[in-house]
């Protein structure tokens, strides 16, 4: 009963201090040191608000190369079926999930994988391009401010 | 110093801090009397700490967290059943995080599942959150919701969750450790193991939980750049996440002020919430306010899965007043 009692109280213990170090991350962007950094990603997770917002909207575009060399638009939103919100963060940490920025190596490797899977339904490509897209919101609809003169364009990835 | 308005003042602040009211002020004791009250305070914080983690109480509000975090898992993931080959087996676009972990050692058919091997394990999950939620093999069920959830998360859902599904998995493991079976469940039914008393840790985790995401969020929104105007509110409005009566709001002829406006009192209410819930009087209206404040979200932005929150504000309340609500209404009924 005792030994119990000692580890709930040292797992109370972790609990707490993992908590404050996840409050002080929250605050200061500051850690103490020694406390294990995925359980304080974790317990920050549980306290961090929404602060991803911006002046632009954005969305990650896929092409394909036909064999008349024609680029085509992949549909990705088959391979996201969710929410609108969701599939832009679905589509976007897919690939920068270790530094939170775009990791055009993760890019190309999802490019691959969406050759692979898209030659499996029939539609072969000889190339595959990701772009991400970006262009001014709208109190008009999300992709109203969609057009060629307004978006910004960075080429993520390119196969082969 | 006789003056019995001034002792009972006194006792009153001493009693207020923590302190027994009996025991002399600190300038008026002698050096080891002080080392004994010290003492005596080091044994009231220890007997505190004892007394709010390990005190023990009737299963009820443990049970009703159980039900709903069960069902709210439950409804998230049967809204995936449409969308299980595409998101979780090798017809999807798959990319796992396991190499980042441990489970990079997991033979390479559960890493690109067939559809047959992603539909078995995606009816175990749903057989265990169901024995999860119904309190039916509950150890069994949590572990293997527990396991199951981890894996798909590190196949392919790892980009979804949010702050809510967060908490949710913690909600779970804690639950899954606590005794939120012996009351409203099949086996207490079969046993009767609902007049059994259990160790409320768990409950106390949940409401701390609860209480350290009101108090973080509230205090980065007040430091955050972002949160110091309505501009975050008016171009959230308008982002991916946006929903009708989001985007319906956004086309009103409104300044700027009515957004800043809002976001204030969003900040306020944040850090006000927590303290709402904890206190006895005012709980009740916290938490209504707290239900409004997140069915909001849910409509302007989607984010339903903070409505899991509602049914566990019953983590402030004591178990002992929710046991006898409901047997009172068993009774009545």
């Amino acid at each position: 009963v005792m030994l119990k009692k000692t580890i709930t109280h040292l797992f109370i213990a972790l609990y707490l201090i993992v908590s404050l170090n996840a409050f002080l991350f929250t605050m200061t962007r500051l850690t103490i040191p020694g406390v294990p950094w995925k359980l304080t990603w974790w317990s920050y997770a549980m306290m961090a608000p929404f602060q991803g917002y911006s002046a632009m909207n954005e969305d990650l575009r896929a092409e394909g190369k036909d064999s008349h060399g024609n680029w085509k638009v992949i549909d990705l939103e088959r391979y996201s079926p969710m929410i609108l919100g969701n599939q832009i963060m679905h589509r976007r940490l897919m690939s920068s999930r270790v530094s939170g920025e775009p990791d055009h190596k993760e890019y190309r490797r999802l490019a691959e994988r969406l050759q692979k899977i898209e030659a499996v339904r029939g539609n072969i490509y000889t190339d595959i391009r990701l772009t991400w897209q970006g262009w001014p919101v709208s109190p008009e609809g999300w992709d109203a401010n969609r057009t060629t003169d307004r978006i910004v364009n960075i080429v993520l990835a390119e196969t082969p | 110093m006789n003056d019995p308005y001034f002792v009972s003042a006194l006792r009153i602040i001493l009693r207020f801090c923590g302190r027994d009211s009996r025991v002399p002020a600190p300038g008026s004791a002698t050096p080891a009397a002080q080392k004994t009250q010290g003492a005596n305070s080091t044994t009231r914080w220890l007997q505190r700490w004892n007394t709010f983690w390990f005190a023990e109480g009737p299963p009820h509000a443990l049970a009703i967290m159980r039900i709903a975090v069960g069902s709210f898992l439950l409804l998230i993931f049967l809204r995936l059943s449409l969308h299980i080959p595409m998101l979780l087996s090798h017809e999807g676009l798959l990319m796992p995080l396991y190499e980042e972990t441990l489970f990079v050692l997991m033979p390479q058919i559960f890493l690109t599942p067939p559809v047959w091997i992603t539909w078995m394990l995606y009816a175990l999950l749903i057989t265990s959150l169901v024995g999860f939620t119904t309190g039916v093999h509950f150890r069994v069920s949590s572990f293997v919701a527990i396991v199951l959830i981890a894996h798909f998360f590190f196949l392919n859902l790892y980009p979804l969750p949010s702050t809510g599904h967060y908490l949710t998995y913690f909600f779970l493991i804690v639950l899954a450790c606590s005794g939120a079976d012996r009351a409203l469940s099949v086996t207490s039914t079969c046993k009767n193991a609902s007049a059994l008393e259990v160790s409320l840790l768990p409950q106390r985790l949940i409401a701390v939980q609860i209480t350290a995401l009101y108090v973080g969020v509230s205090l980065q929104k007040l430091t955050l750049a972002g949160w110091q105007d309505g501009e975050i509110l008016y171009y959230a409005f308008q982002s991916a996440w946006g929903l009708p009566l989001a985007w319906w709001i956004v086309r009103l002829p409104l300044f700027m002020t009515f957004y800043a406006t809002v976001v204030f009192l969003v900040k306020s209410f944040e850090l006000m919430l927590p303290f709402g819930l904890w206190m006895k009087s005012t709980q009740r209206w916290f938490m209504l306010a707290g239900a409004l404040f997140h069915i909001f979200i849910a409509f302007l932005f989607g984010m339903w899965e903070f409505l899991v929150l509602i049914p566990l504000y019953i983590a402030f309340v004591d178990p002992h007043r929710v046991a006898a609500c409901m047997e009172q209404r068993v009774h009545s009924g």
